[in-house]
C-alpha cells in the first residue's frame, strides 16, 4: 500500500516553505478569512462546482450593460451577430458606473442574482502574479504556462498549476474528511460525471464516482468467487491490474451504503427535456438530501460537467441552447434544495478553462484567459465581486486580441470558497499558498 | 424488403463458418498474444492462420494484413443501413433529385460491422487508434448534418492506416468532417478594424489543435518522448505561442467544400443545402482564394510576407510540411500508437525505437506509418514473454475492444436491422464508450492520465482508460453484459424478444460440462495469460451457477470480462 501519511508531510513540508517565503500581510490576510467563516458544529455544507467545459463565451453570459460597456461590447460583437440587443438582455448588479446584464436565456439565474443568491465573478483566471498589459509577451514567465490550452488550462483551473497531481476540491476534501465520520468520509468528493476529475483529486481522500444515470451498486456478493475475482488483483503485481481493481473494493466497500440510502428518482421533480447537467445535479441533489443523516457526512464537494461550449462556429445556434439548460438545471437544482431546506447550506460554483476572445472571427468565438463566473445558493451575498473591466482591446483590461487579462486568481477564488467550507486558515494557505501575492483584500463572496 | 449492403452480406457467410478451438500451446498462446495487441480479437481461424500457415512469422502476418484489400467502405456500407436509407428517402423527396444523406449513427454502426467483421483487422484496429488521435465527435452537435463528410472521414483513416503520415495529415486537413469540427471549413480572413469596430480574426481553433494534438505537441520532445528542459529555468519548451496559432489560423482560411460556390455564390457560410450530399461530402475540400488571408503569417520560425495574390494551397502546403518535419512528431504520434496498441507506458527505448522508425523507415523515408505499426508490433518490448510479468506493462482495454472481442469470439451477429443496435445519443446504452463519440477532439480520455492514489500514480506512470474505468462505469458496464450473456445475445424488445445482435455459443457450450471452458477461454480472451486464482475462481462460480449450461457459460464469461486481468491487454 502507499504511504499516505509521509506522502501527506512531504506535501505539507513543501508548502510550509511556500508560506515562510510569502508575503508579511499573509497572516493579516488569513486572519480577515477565518474571522469571515467560522465552521460551526452539527451544521452541513456542500460545494457543488459546475463545469463549463470547452472555455464559456462570459461575455454573452455576463454581457457588459452601461451604456459606454454596452457600446464598446456592441462594436466587438454586432457585425458578425454575436451581440444581443439592449432590450433583450436582462439587467443585473452594477459595480460604480459599471452595470452587467444576464443572457436572455438565464432568466432564472437573473431572479436569484436579483434575489442576491447569485454573485456575479468578474474577471477570474489563472494568474502568477498580479500581471499588466504592457507586461505580457506570449510564452512570458510571468504568465502560467500554456494559455488557451483546453487541456492545459482545465489543469490549472482544478489544480492551480498545470503540472499539479492534486486538485483544489481534493486537497479542500482532505482537510474536510475528517468531520465526516467513517461512513461520511468516503463520499467527501463525488464526481457525478462518471468519470475521475483532476479537481477532486486529494492526496489522501478518494473521489467516489457516479453519474447523471444514478449511483452505482456492488453487483457483486463479499467473499463470493466473483468478489474475489476482482478483488485479488489488488494484489497483483501488475500495476494497472491493481488500479482497476481498486475501483471494484472502492464498489465492494462502499456502494452499498450509499446505494441503499438514496431516495428514488421518483420522489423528485420531473428533469427538464435533455438536460444532462440537470440530471448529474439530480444525482448530486439526490446524495444530499441523505448525506447529513444517513452518511453523516457535514462537509461535501461534487463536481457536474456541462460540455458543449468550444463555440468556434455557429456560437449564436450553439450558446443560447446552453444558456439556457445552464438556467434550467440551476433552476431544477435550486427547486429542489430550497424545498428541502438546504438551499443555504448549498453554494454552486462555476468554472471553466478560460474565457473567449472580445474580437470575434466569423460566427463565433476563439480561446482565451479571464472570465466572469458565477456563485449562486442561499449563503452568498449576491451583487459583483471583483473588479468589472473596461470593455475594448484599446483598454488596459485586453490584450490585442481580446483576452481579458484577469484581475482576480483561480486561487482567490478557490480560497473564498474553502473558508465558506470552513476550512482552517493554515490549510487554505497549504491549499492556496499564493493568494496574498494577488492583493490583500479577500474576496469575499458571503455574508 | 431492404436490400443488404454487399459487404455486410458477406460480413454473413463469413460469420456462419464453423466454430472450432484451437489447443492451448504456446504457440498458440504466443500467437493469441500477439493479435490481442494487432486485432479486434483473434478467432481460431485467425489463430490457426498464424500458428500453422505462418509458423508464427509475424512479419508474413503484418504483410499480407497490409497488402489485403477486403472492400470494407463506410461510405458504402453506412448508406444502406436503416436511418440513413430513411433519411436518404426524405432527403431525395425535398430537394427533388435521388441525393444520399447518411446518418452520423450509422457511421459508428458501420465502425462495429468492420471492427467485428472485416477480414482486414490490422487496418480497422489501426483506424481505430487513429480515431481516438485524429478525433471527430458529433457530441457537441457540429456534425449532426454531416454524416457523409464523417462516412468518408471512417475511410480515410482505413485507407490511411498505413500510408505516408504526411498524406494522413493533408487527407485530415481536406476532410469536411475534420473541417466542420475543427471549424476551419469556411474559415475567413480577419477584418482590420475600423472607426467603429476593432476588427475580427481568422478562427483559430483548428490551427490550435493540428499542432498540439495532431503532430507536434505542446513541448519540445526528444527522441524518446521526453520533455527536452530549459536549460536556465528546467523548465519544458514550449513548441509554439499565441503568435504561432494566430499565423496558422491565418493559414487556415479560405477552404470550403467542394464545388461550392456553384451552387451557393453569395455566402461563404455553412448551408442547408449541403446538408446529406454526398457529391460535396465525400470529396476534398477545395480552396476559395477570395476568402483566404494575405497578411504576413508566421508559424514556428516561419514567415509567409504579405501578398498580393492570396495563395491558400501554397501557404497550406507549406504549413503542414512545417508540421510534418517537426522533430516532435515521431515521439509523439508514435508513443500514442504504442499505448492505443501495446502498453501505457512503454519504456523510453522502446519509444525512441519507433520514433527512429518513423523519421527513416530504412529507406530514407519519413513518415511511413506501415513501417512505424510494424515496428510497434515486433518490437522486443511487444513481443518478449518478460513483458506479461512486468508490474508496468500492459494498457487497458477500453469498452469498444472488450465488446467487440466479444461479438468477434463468440459470434456475435447484427440484428434483423444490419446492424449491431449501437445507435449513439441513446441513455439507456451502457457501454460508456462510442466509436466517433468522444467528449471532444481531446479523446475519450487524455494520454497522460494517471489513476490518483494508486501505486501506478505513485511511480508516476500513466493509464489513460483508467480516466473512465470508475465505480460508475465498472457497474454500468457489467449491468450492461450481464444479461447479454445469460441470453446470448443483446434484447431490446422487452416482453416480445427483438435482438441488436445475437452471440453464437454453438462452439463454446459443449466445454460447459468439461473442464476445457476456463481453458479456453484463458486461451482465446487472454492469451494463456490468466493466472491460477482467477481460473479457479471462475470455476468456482461456473459450479455454483443453476440454470444449466449457457447460465454457466454466461457467469463464467461474466466474471472474466470484467476481472482485472482480463481488463489489462499484457
Amino acid at each position: 500500500m502507499l504511504a499516505k501519511a509521509s506522502r501527506r508531510q512531504f506535501l505539507r513540508g513543501v508548502s510550509s516553505l511556500a508560506v515562510a517565503g510569502a508575503a508579511p500581510s499573509l497572516s493579516a490576510y488569513l486572519s480577515a478569512m477565518a474571522s469571515a467563516s467560522a465552521q460551526t458544529a452539527g451544521d452541513y455544507k456542500a460545494l457543488v462546482c459546475i463545469y463549463l467545459s470547452g472555455g464559456n463565451d462570459h461575455i454573452n453570459t455576463i454581457v457588459p450593460f452601461d451604456t459606454a460597456s454596452y457600446n464598446a461590447y456592441y462594436a466587438a460583437r454586432g457585425g458578425v451577430g454575436l451581440a444581443f440587443s439592449q432590450s433583450q438582455l436582462l439587467p443585473g448588479p452594477s459595480q460604480g458606473a459599471l452595470q452587467v446584464a444576464f443572457n436572455p436565456n438565464l432568466p432564472n439565474i437573473a431572479a436569484l442574482s436579483a434575489a442576491k443568491q447569485a454573485t456575479v465573478v468578474a474577471n477570474v483566471g489563472p494568474l502568477i502574479g498580479p500581471i499588466t498589459k504592457s507586461q505580457y509577451a506570449p510564452n512570458s514567465a510571468l504568465l502560467p504556462p500554456l494559455l488557451a490550452s483546453h487541456i492545459d488550462q482545465q489543469k490549472t483551473w482544478q489544480s492551480l498549476g498545470h503540472a499539479n497531481p492534486q486538485g483544489w476540491g481534493g486537497l479542500l476534501g482532505d482537510a474536510l474528511s475528517s468531520g465526516n465520520g467513517a461512513t461520511g468520509a468516503p463520499f467527501t468528493t463525488v464526481s457525478a460525471n462518471g468519470e475521475t476529475i483532476l479537481f477532486l483529486t486529494g492526496t489522501e481522500t478518494s473521489q467516489y464516482v457516479v453519474s447523471g444515470q444514478g449511483v452505482p451498486s456492488a453487483f457483486f456478493a463479499a467473499g463470493s468467487p466473483f468478489a474475489n475475482a476482482l478483488l485479488h488483483s489488488t494484489m497483483s503485481a501488475n500495476l494497472l491490474e491493481q488500479a482497476v481493481g481498486g475501483v471494484y473494493q472502492d464498489l465492494q466497500d462502499y456502494a452499498g451504503e450509499l446505494d441503499k440510502a438514496l431516495p428514488p428518482v421518483k420522489s423528485f421533480p420531473t428533469l427538464p427535456a435533455n438536460n444532462g447537467l440537470a440530471q448529474e445535479l439530480l444525482t448530486v441533489a439526490r446524495i444530499i438530501k441523505i448525506a447529513p443523516s444517513s452518511l453523516g457526512a457535514r462537509r461535501q464537494i461534487f463536481y457536474v460537467n456541462f460540455g458543449g461550449f468550444d463555440t468556434h462556429d455557429q456560437q449564436s445556434t450553439r450558446h443560447p441552447p446552453l444558456m439556457k439548460q445552464l438556467d434550467d438545471a440551476v433552476n431544477y437544482f435550486h427547486q429542489i434544495m430550497a424545498s428541502a431546506g438546504l438551499w443555504s447550506n448549498v453554494t454552486l460554483f462555476t468554472m471553466s478553462e478560460f474565457g473567449r476572445q472580445l474580437l470575434p472571427n466569423n460566427g463565433g468565438t476563439d480561446h482565451g484567459w479571464g472570465s466572469h463566473h458565477l456563485v449562486m445558493g442561499g449563503a452568498v451575498a449576491g451583487g459583483i465581486v471583483g473588479q468589472l473591466p473596461t470593455i475594448g482591446v484599446v483598454g488596459p483590461n485586453f490584450l490585442q486580441n481580446g483576452w481579458m487579462i484577469p484581475t482576480t486568481s483561480v486561487e482567490q477564488y478557490g480560497m473564498a470558497l474553502g473558508s465558506w467550507m470552513g476550512v482552517g486558515a493554515s490549510d487554505l494557505a497549504r491549499i492556496f499558498p499564493n493568494v496574498a501575492t494577488y492583493s490583500e483584500t479577500p474576496v469575499k463572496l458571503f455574508f | 424488403m431492404r436490400k443488404i449492403p454487399a459487404f455486410a452480406a458477406a460480413l454473413l457467410l463469413a460469420t456462419a463458418a464453423k466454430a472450432q478451438t484451437v489447443a492451448s500451446s504456446p504457440d498458440a498462446q504466443h500467437a493469441y498474444r500477439f493479435l490481442a495487441q494487432a486485432t479486434f480479437g483473434a478467432r481460431p481461424t485467425d489463430a490457426q492462420h498464424l500458428i500453422t500457415d505462418l509458423k508464427l512469422n509475424y512479419t508474413a502476418w503484418i504483410q499480407e494484413q497490409m497488402a489485403s484489400a477486403t472492400g470494407f467502405s463506410y461510405q458504402s456500407i453506412a448508406k444502406g443501413l436503416p436511418c440513413s436509407v430513411a433519411a436518404s428517402a426524405s432527403l431525395s423527396t425535398a430537394v427533388g433529385a435521388s441525393v444520399t444523406s447518411i446518418c452520423p449513427s450509422d457511421v459508428s454502426q458501420t465502425f462495429w460491422l468492420g471492427a467485428v467483421n472485416d477480414a482486414s483487422q490490422l487496418r480497422q484496429r489501426v483506424a481505430f487508434a487513429l480515431s481516438q488521435i485524429f478525433v471527430i465527435s458529433v457530441e457537441d452537435g457540429s456534425l449532426t448534418a454531416w454524416g457523409d463528410a464523417s462516412a468518408a472521414y471512417g475511410d480515410l483513416l482505413y485507407r490511411d492506416a498505413f500510408a505516408n503520415f504526411r498524406v494522413l495529415l493533408d487527407d485530415i486537413t481536406h476532410s469536411d468532417a475534420m473541417g466542420k469540427f475543427l471549424s476551419f471549413l469556411y474559415n475567413v480572413q480577419g477584418s482590420a478594424p475600423t472607426s467603429t469596430s476593432p476588427g475580427t480574426v481568422p478562427d483559430q481553433n483548428f490551427a490550435r489543435e493540428v499542432m498540439q494534438l495532431f503532430t507536434i505537441g505542446l513541448v519540445k520532445l526528444d527522441l524518446s518522448g521526453e520533455p527536452i528542459l530549459d536549460a536556465k529555468t528546467g523548465q519544458p519548451i514550449p513548441t509554439y505561442s499565441q503568435n504561432d496559432v494566430i499565423g496558422a489560423s491565418n493559414v487556415m482560411t479560405g477552404f470550403g467544400p467542394y464545388d461550392y460556390p456553384k451552387d451557393i455564390p453569395s455566402d461563404f457560410k455553412y448551408d442547408g443545402s449541403l446538408y446529406g450530399r454526398e457529391d460535396f461530402q465525400f470529396k476534398p475540400t477545395v480552396s476559395y482564394p477570395q476568402y483566404h488571408s494575405t497578411i504576413a503569417k508566421s508559424f514556428l520560425s516561419v514567415t509567409i510576407p504579405v501578398s498580393t495574390t492570396p495563395n491558400p494551397d501554397g501557404d497550406l502546403k507549406l504549413f503542414l510540411d512545417t508540421l510534418f518535419n517537426h522533430q516532435n512528431v515521431g515521439p509523439f504520434i508514435g508513443k500514442q500508437l504504442i499505448q492505443r496498441l501495446v502498453t501505457s507506458n512503454p519504456s523510453s527505448g522502446y519509444v525512441e525505437r519507433i520514433a527512429a522508425v518513423f523519421n527513416n523507415n530504412g529507406s530514407g523515408v519519413r513518415g511511413d506509418l506501415g513501417a512505424v505499426i510494424s515496428a510497434i508490433l515486433l518490437d522486443p518490448e511487444a513481443r518478449n514473454d518478460s513483458s506479461v510479468t512486468t508490474p508496468t506493462f500492459g494498457k487497458i482495454r477500453e469498452p469498444i475492444l472488450r465488446m467487440a472481442q466479444i461479438l468477434r469470439l463468440l459470434g456475435g451477429k447484427p440484428g434483423a436491422d444490419g446492424t449491431f443496435g449501437f445507435a449513439p445519443y441513446d441513455p439507456s446504452l451502457q457501454l460508456g464508450q462510442y466509436p466517433f463519440l468522444a467528449g471532444s477532439v481531446f479523446n475519450f480520455y487524455y494520454p497522460d492520465f494517471s489513476p490518483p492514489l494508486t501505486a501506478l500514480a505513485a511511480k508516476g506512470l500513466v493509464s489513460p482508460e483508467m480516466q473512465i474505468t470508475t465505480t460508475e462505469t465498472v457497474y454500468r458496464l457489467d449491468q450492461f453484459l450481464a444479461p447479454i450473456f445469460a441470453g446470448a445475445g443483446w434484447n431490446v424488445g422487452g416482453t416480445t424478444p427483438s435482438y441488436a445482435f445475437t452471440l453464437d455459443y454453438g462452439g463454446w457450450l459443449p466445454l460447459v460440462a468439461s473442464n476445457a471452458l476456463v481453458d479456453q477461454l484463458n486461451l482465446a480472451f487472454m492469451s494463456g495469460q490468466m493466472s491460477a486464482a482467477l481460473q479457479s475462481d471462475i470455476a468456482a462460480e461456473v459450479s455454483a451457477t443453476k440454470g444449466g449450461a449457457q447460465s454457466q457459460l454466461a457467469q463464467a464469461l461474466r466474471v472474466m470480462i470484467d476481472s482485472p486481468e482480463y481488463i489489462v491487454q499484457k
